[in-house]
């Protein structure tokens, strides 16, 4: 059985989320943000969730990896930038130490009576929202099978790499479906690795959420991002059953045509490898 | 040039929906909702954002007539209930003081802190959606030409009327194009009738959304409903690019196999005119 390691300090697991930084992300969604701006509003809060969940009375604790990619132009890069610039992947604890600054915002929320109150959040930034040129997903996957390879030989036993990919366009370098394929053929003894594939819309048409056939979608292109997609995992299956979605089997790690919701909920489930051990 | 009068209060515009009811419109989209109810709650929204925007600090303005004619079995009847069910087009200030009832939809937005929050909001009803029996689109149509020679020969000066119609099916009350034809010839001194055509689907795949010739179409049903359509006016093609629609000279208003997201689409680019006058 894969994906059955315990993910503790001494076997972490990685995160690697891979990033389309193209002009059309520069679309507004929507709730009236720019696709690319959201993205990296959820991406922030998604490193400080995964913080959250390593802070123990001990301080936090190295449970993953973490790092982000991002492409376009013609080439891809390291997602961070400053001190966490320098290295693909970071430990958690240094992630908490490093955000670029900590902005202060106001989040709604909801009140007593069904009310909206906004309220003051620290809200600590890591990633930076951009969107420019054209839409480089070869060389992301690219960068993304260099550094997990190196990853996967220096942790041959850990729960494998999960890599998070969000696009809302075609390729302009060539077809990604073979360096999917190889990424996906990366693995530990604990299983391969796993990509699970967010394509973004700024419309109201309605998303087609974990999927498991490639038939209900019309677009080409949307085809292949299903086909570049794991079958979820066990934790994630029941990740997604617990935010409501109806799961069939052979659903993939994809979600097409993802407005603000789909988004978060993507996000959410997809970095949620069961952390059980040294608790 | 046609379509450059201004709309006022003086030189309202009119706005006509012609919705198809008929059995069929009960099919489930890929979303688990059917075509009917799709369609019902974008042409409320698209009522709600016509009186919106003729809505000022002294009140709605008398810039839109609007009316909604519904068909299905053997009947072509007005959409709206209660006191607009008398006559079929009715000032925008009619409308606005007249809906069904107000329904409290749950709706997620953006919480401003990279997660989603429920917000219940208000949202008018004046169409409820029906589907039985056949498909009277002929019958539609020539109520349609009548309700419009009326308007036009009352409002000779004005921009000229609007017609939106949405189907699913193939007429089983005869041939249409020949009433669409007459309805298209109806004019202003602003220009002829505008007659757009949306059919929906549930089937994914082949949408062909504003086409500019006959060939570039399947089968002798999407030629014909091509045919039926007026090309888009100079804004509202721009509008349309704007949207990111491939727009060229001779676009018509039409969308074949149109998907939920065209169906959106669609209403509004159809009901965008300018609106320059008396502001």
């Amino acid at each position: 059985m894969s994906y059955q390691a315990e993910i503790s300090r001494a076997s972490p697991t990685a995160i690697l989320m891979v990033v389309d930084q193209s002009t059309s992300m520069s679309q507004r969604l929507s709730g009236g943000q720019s696709k690319a701006a959201f993205l990296a509003d959820v991406l922030n809060k998604t490193l400080y969730t995964i913080i959250a969940s390593c802070s123990k009375a001990d301080g936090v604790r190295d449970y993953f990896h973490v790092g982000v990619i991002a492409y376009s132009g013609e080439d891809a890069r390291n997602g961070f930038q400053g001190a966490l610039g320098e290295e693909p992947l970071h430990v958690v604890s240094r992630l908490a130490e490093t955000p670029l600054r900590v902005e202060t915002r106001t989040k709604k929320v909801a009140g007593p009576n069904g009310d909206v109150a906004e309220q003051s959040v620290r809200f600590p930034i890591w990633f930076e929202p951009h969107s420019r040129g054209k839409t480089a997903m070869c060389a992301g996957f690219d960068a993304a099978i260099e550094i997990l390879q190196q990853w996967c030989a220096a942790h041959p036993s850990a729960f494998p790499p999960t890599v998070l990919h969000v696009t809302d366009g075609h390729p302009s370098d060539g077809n990604p479906e073979p360096m999917a394929d190889r990424l996906k053929s990366l693995a530990t003894r604990d299983g391969a690795c796993l990509l699970f594939n967010l394509h973004v819309d700024t419309g109201d048409g309605e998303p087609l959420i974990f999927p498991n056939d490639e038939r209900v979608i019309k677009d080409r292109f949307g085809k292949a991002l299903f086909r570049m997609s794991s079958l979820l995992p066990p934790h994630a299956v029941e990740a997604a059953a617990r935010k409501g979605y109806d799961v069939r089997p052979g659903a993939r790690g994809f979600v097409y045509n993802a407005g603000i919701e789909a988004i978060a909920d993507f996000f959410d489930i997809g970095t949620r490898p069961a952390v059980a051990a040294d608790r | 040039m046609p379509y450059q009068a201004e709309i006022s209060r003086d030189n309202p515009t009119c706005f006509l929906f012609v919705i198809d009811q008929s059995g069929s419109m009960d099919e489930i989209t890929e979303a688990g909702r059917s075509k009917a109810n799709f369609v019902a709650d974008v042409l409320n929204k698209t009522l709600y954002t016509l009186v919106t925007s003729c809505s000022k600090s002294d009140g709605v303005r008398n810039y839109f007539d609007v009316g909604v004619l519904a068909y299905g079995g053997s009947d072509v009847t007005s959409g709206f209930g209660g006191v607009l069910s008398d006559g079929i087009v009715h000032p925008i200030h009619a409308i606005s003081e007249h809906t069904l009832r107000v329904e409290e939809r749950k709706k997620k937005v953006d919480d401003g802190a990279g997660g989603i929050i429920e917000l219940t909001t208000k949202f008018p009803i004046w169409f409820d959606p029906k589907s039985a029996g056949g498909t009277p689109m002929r019958a539609a149509l020539n109520k349609t030409k009548e309700t419009v020679a009326e308007w036009c020969e009352a409002h000779p000066g004005s921009y000229p009327p609007t017609i939106l119609h949405v189907t699913d099916g193939q007429s089983t009350d005869g041939a249409p194009e020949e009433m669409a034809e007459g309805l298209r010839q109806i004019s202003t001194k602003d220009g002829p009738v505008l007659l757009f055509n949306l059919h929906v689907t549930t089937a994914g795949g082949g949408e062909r959304v504003f086409p500019t010739t006959e060939s570039d179409l399947g089968d002798d049903y999407s030629r014909m409903l091509f045919r039926m359509s007026s090309p888009l006016p100079g804004h509202l093609a721009k509008f349309a690019s704007d949207k990111g629609y491939a727009i060229a000279e001779g676009s018509r208003g039409f969308i074949f196999n149109g998907d939920p997201q065209c169906v959106v689409d669609f209403f509004e680019i159809g009901t965008r005119p300018k609106l320059v006058a008396d502001r």
